[in-house]
């Protein structure tokens, strides 16, 4: 039984015939083609799956498609402009924030949710934000960063961290 | 997942009608945290979800008189940050802020964990050791009720199957009183409490405990009040030996189990340990 929803993803209006059980993830992917929003855990866990609802920062996995009914969803997709990268995009190249690239939709997303609403998060706001981000690959160093920079800061050790080599 | 008919309900009563309707068949979904992953796992197959996110009216944190009266669908996050919440109940904000992530809050509910009925919902202990009482509503009643009364076991709750948690009420606390939780995980964030102890105390002049409530989380089928403990406490001076003795006695009340997450002994310990730093952390000074 399908459903009428309609939404805006992007800023493009989308008017869609859905079974209410799928997912907004399985929606915008296996849907819309927009496959920048990754499945990772397919349970809350991971965040690769993170969207922007109404400006909030979501698990897609867990976010059935018709509770986003007239909503404004923002997918990795919409954030650069053309060829132009935005902000945390560029940042996340320069710092080395991406390995395999799989976490960094995710990641890209909730920092920019982050900074929307702290523009000058401390390292410990950064880590609390992220901290429904998983990545397997960078370690987490260069991502914090990356998202430190575009804040206009940069990380700077302290004598016990530097001793301990870690963040 | 299997199919199911989603309404969207515009007020409250349609919501209740539809429950009443679909007696049994039918269950509410609030920021789907919980019920959109035991949904996936076929723990739960509803044939009928009922969705409160369009109600605002669930939604609210309103100040009265001696209390404060939060909606059942009040987001975590929205607990987390609220100034009000901050100011006369830094607890619950803080409490909320430890549940799963930034995204998890984004669409978790307060509602939503008590009536989860995790036995280590990180929203409980804090509201027990508060005195909460909940407004449950069905089709033909509307009661306030101890909050204590809502859990009946593990993941269960006293709930009929067309009743709604509407609201959750916690009174002002005196000058003197002041409340913490301490939650124990293993990890800093995106993790579920292997203990959970919320410490609400009051104490008047030379140290005399004039207030006490504490809740533990995660050590039993509920959560649950160490009356015990509390009743041990009323009316004595403070004092680390009287703290360390407390201590001691809340293991006792707990009966936790051993999971992947901590041994029931471990467990015991963690409730001798975090029972006694909330009391200090609470306390006049030693």
């Amino acid at each position: 039984m399908k459903k009428e929803i309609k939404l805006q993803i992007n800023g493009e209006e989308f008017e869609l015939r859905v079974e209410p059980w799928r997912t907004l993830l399985d929606v915008l992917r296996n849907e819309l083609g927009l496959t920048g929003t990754k499945e990772g855990c397919g349970q809350g866990d991971c965040g690769a799956c993170t969207v922007l609802v109404n400006g909030k920062a979501v698990n897609s996995c867990l976010f059935l498609i018709a509770e986003a009914e007239g909503s404004q969803v923002t997918t990795i997709e919409g954030l650069s402009q053309g060829q132009k990268l935005h902000p945390i995009q560029e940042s996340f190249i320069k710092y080395g924030a991406v390995q395999c690239g799989f976490c960094t939709p995710g990641m890209i997303l909730m920092a920019k949710s982050l900074l929307d609403e702290n523009p000058q998060p401390t390292l410990e706001d950064i880590k609390k934000a992220m901290a429904g981000n998983l990545c397997r690959c960078t370690g987490y160093q260069n991502i914090l960063q990356a998202i430190l920079a575009v804040s206009g800061q940069s990380l700077s050790y302290s004598q016990e961290e530097s001793k301990h080599g870690r963040l | 997942m299997k199919p199911f008919q989603y309404y969207a309900p515009a007020d409250i009563q349609e919501a209740l009608n539809l429950l009443a309707n679909h007696k049994g068949e039918a269950k509410l979904l609030a920021g789907g945290t919980d019920l959109i992953n035991q949904m996936k796992r076929g723990e739960v197959s509803p044939k009928y979800l009922i969705s409160l996110n369009a109600l605002r009216s669930l939604r609210y944190i309103t100040r009265e008189e001696g209390a404060i009266r939060i909606g059942a669908g009040t987001n975590l996050s929205v607990i987390e940050t609220s100034p009000v919440i901050k100011t006369l109940f830094p607890v619950l904000a803080h409490a909320a802020g430890q549940i799963g992530s930034v995204q998890i809050r984004n669409r978790g509910t307060i509602g939503g964990n008590l009536v989860n009925a995790s036995p280590s919902a990180d929203m409980a202990a804090p509201l027990l050791a508060l005195d909460a009482t909940a407004i449950i509503i069905g089709p033909k009643r509307r009661n306030e009720v101890p909050l204590q009364t809502l859990f009946t076991g593990p993941g269960e709750t006293s709930l009929a199957d067309d009743d709604l948690l509407q609201e959750i009420i916690v009174p002002i606390l005196s000058n003197n009183a002041k409340a913490v939780y301490h939650k124990l995980s293993t990890r800093r964030a995106m993790d579920i409490a292997a203990v959970g102890v919320a410490v609400c105390l009051g104490t008047q002049a030379e140290g005399k405990i004039n207030h006490v409530a504490i809740a533990l989380g995660a050590v039993a089928p509920t959560p649950l009040r160490a009356r015990g403990t509390e009743q041990f406490l009323r009316g004595q001076r403070f004092s680390l030996e009287l703290v360390e003795r407390a201590a001691s006695i809340a293991a006792d009340e707990a009966s936790p189990i051993s999971d992947h997450r901590a041994s029931a002994g471990y467990r015991k310990e963690m409730i001798k340990v975090l029972v006694k730093r909330g009391l200090l952390d609470t306390g006049p000074g030693v």
